[in-house]
């Protein structure tokens, strides 16, 4: 949970990027897409059940990268890259869960998932 | 003490009051948000609030983007919160089983109404240049709702899976049929 609430900030920070480096609009649009996405996939991981919404944070991250890369002109980038790089590495911190939601959303496309598994136990 | 109406393989029921009360409250205070945001645009009230980006709010709330639909596009979003409350409050501490239909129309209100309100807030800076205090709390409240909705729908998906891999009619759990929800755990 820590993690999340860590990239979220970061999401924010993101967004907050172009104003403190004074960013042309080019480059500013995707510091706008990206922070909100990031803040979005983090908040929903926030929740253990969703933990795994957690690595849709990646691509979006490294397309901030690559972005800023592309679009930098005489910009400075590296507050950009170097947010990008703390939501990738927290983003793929894995952390156990303590529940197991009857085997999560892929239960739903197992043969024999742990719902099943324990409801024919009952019977 | 033990809870009744756990699902298989869970440590808790997703159905709960608990679990659904707070959701409830947080959609009932966008929704409000919404409707104070949404009568402005029509001008029921001359002047929104907006404490940190200046005349940010009156641009969004004036802007071309939300009129594209008919109706003001903060009064559209009132009306996914009111969905939100209504599927949020109907049935008992059993409906991820008693009444799957429900849950996941609660999930389905709950799911595209975020995602809207992401785009809504990327589209602010994107091609407005201006931020709105108000829009980004309904986003973020629509946001928070997701995670802890998407459990009960969970809860509920998997009931319908095994009542399929039993070989009754998903279609009659999917509507609440009272045997099956009965014979199936």
């Amino acid at each position: 949970m820590r993690l999340q609430i860590v990239n979220i900030l970061t999401g924010l920070f993101i967004m907050l990027i172009p104003y403190l480096w004074d960013y042309h609009k080019e480059l500013s649009v995707h510091n706008y897409i990206t922070g909100p996405l990031i803040i979005t996939f983090a908040i929903t991981a926030l929740w253990e059940i969703n933990r795994n919404a957690r690595w849709l944070n990646i691509p979006v991250a490294a397309w901030l990268i690559i972005s800023s890369v592309l679009f930098r002109d005489d910009q400075v980038i590296y507050p950009n890259i170097i947010a990008a790089i703390v939501v990738i590495i927290l983003s793929a911190i894995k952390r156990k869960s303590k529940s197991i939601y009857g085997g999560g959303w892929r239960s739903l496309f197992q043969k024999n998932p742990p719902h099943m598994q324990q409801a024919n136990n009952k019977v | 003490m033990s809870q009744p109406y756990i699902p298989p393989a869970w440590n808790y029921n997703p159905s709960t009051w608990g679990q659904r009360l707070p959701l409830v409250i947080i959609a009932l205070v966008g929704m409000f948000i919404a409707l104070y945001l949404g009568a402005y645009q029509v001008r029921w009230i001359d002047d929104v609030w907006e404490p940190f980006f200046g005349d940010g709010s009156k641009r969004i709330l004036n802007s071309s983007i939300s009129k594209i639909l008919p109706i003001p596009d903060a009064f559209l979003g009132a009306f996914g919160y009111f969905a939100d409350v209504v599927t949020g409050v109907i049935g008992r501490t059993s409906r991820w089983k008693t009444m799957p239909w429900m849950v996941i129309v609660f999930g389905v209100a709950v799911g595209p109404l975020g995602m809207v309100s992401i785009l809504l807030v990327i589209s602010q800076p994107v091609f407005l240049d201006a931020w709105c205090s108000l829009c980004l709390l309904t986003a973020i409240i629509s946001v928070v709702m997701i995670s802890p909705a998407m459990d009960e729908m969970l809860a509920s998906l998997q009931y319908l899976q095994r009542v399929k891999r039993s070989g009754l009619s998903v279609w009659k759990a999917f509507w609440g049929n009272k045997e099956i929800a009965n014979q199936i755990n």
